[in-house]
């Protein structure tokens, strides 16, 4: 196999990583469940909208290191789906 | 959605430590009437709004989906108490919370109990005779203390301003409600599912999110987290002729 062949196909191989891996979101939010691995190709049929104006903490914990310092409780909702997601 | 309003966005920052998280798929159903048009929707979605404190200690649970304006007030009250529980030494917070919790039920049945003229002052009037015992700086209004009111007042009176003024009581917005789309989800979650979250928290050792989380779904929000068809199984195949 040419090193040229060889090489397209690491970048494509590494390009598919990225994609397997777009869940796992600098902001830390995740499925607290299944932990199914989901595509960006399967994601992209429910867009990623913002989820709301509030600047979220990235999980409880995060959230609860920020209640200590601040004083203010901790809000913590929950839902089906991801709120992150045009239908949630 | 509340959380896309600048308004209520800000009451969030200004008064919680606010996350999110799923606790699974949401289902979603896909009608494809052909010629391209295709609609998309998600079905038996729910939420809960669990408010702690900094060690994790849920000091309460709105569940279910609400118009803008009562969540904002129920979380209001909320975070009064959270405050007023933060304020106790430890080893008393809990038991505060299921004490809290266990009047609020009791009020909730004995207000449904009684005529139905003198039902919504009961609800206002105990709680403010008890703080006032109790909390006697309530009278200067020194504290911000909300005292907890069945919001299913709120919603059915229409307008906030429609309400008796009472000494210490914050009237949380004063502006007409503008839109009752979600007023019956609203006077559900308040009849319905607040009992039973004051039940479940009442008899709660140990309150934190990991461990009411499957019974706050199943119990109070009538969906079953461990059900792969969320209790839809036997809607969509009791009758169905080809099976699964």
């Amino acid at each position: 196999m040419k090193l040229g062949t060889l090489i397209l196909i690491s970048m494509a191989a590494a390009s598919l990583s990225s994609l397997l891996g777009a869940h796992e979101r600098e902001d830390g939010h995740a499925s607290t469940t299944n932990g199914r691995l989901e595509s960006t190709a399967e994601r992209a049929e429910n867009p990623s909208v913002a989820p709301g104006l509030v600047s979220w903490h990235a999980n409880r914990q995060a959230a609860s290191a920020a209640s200590a310092r601040s004083g203010r409780p901790v809000l913590v909702f929950q839902l089906l789906g991801r709120l992150d997601e045009e239908l949630c | 959605m509340s959380f896309s309003h600048p308004d209520f966005a800000r009451f969030v920052a200004e008064h919680f430590e606010p996350t999110w998280e799923s606790v699974r798929d949401v289902p979603q159903v896909t009608i494809d009437f052909g010629g391209g048009n295709v609609v998309r929707r998600t079905l038996h979605g729910n939420i809960a709004t669990y408010i702690c404190l900094a060690d994790g200690t849920v000091v309460d649970v709105i569940a279910g989906v609400y118009d803008r304006r009562a969540y904002r007030g129920r979380l209001q009250v909320a975070a009064g108490f959270a405050t007023e529980i933060a304020a106790l030494p430890r080893g008393y917070r809990v038991a505060e919370i299921r004490r809290y919790h266990a009047s609020q039920l009791a009020r909730l049945e004995n207000s449904r109990g009684a005529g139905r003229v003198d039902a919504r002052k009961r609800v206002l009037e105990v709680p403010l005779e008890e703080l006032m015992a109790k909390r006697p700086a309530l009278a200067t209004g020194v504290t911000k203390l909300r005292i907890e009111d069945s919001v299913e007042t709120l919603v059915t009176r229409g307008h906030v301003n429609a309400l008796p003024v009472i000494p210490g009581v914050q009237v949380l917005d004063d502006r007409p409600l503008r839109s009752f789309d979600l007023s019956l989800d609203t006077a559900n979650n308040e009849r319905e599912r607040r009992p039973r979250v004051h039940r479940l928290l009442a008899a709660e050792v140990r309150p934190t999110v990991s461990g009411l989380t499957k019974r706050i779904y199943r119990d109070v929000l009538g969906t079953d987290l461990d059900d792969p068809l969320l209790g839809l199984g036997q809607t969509l195949f009791e009758n169905y002729p080809f099976g699964r």
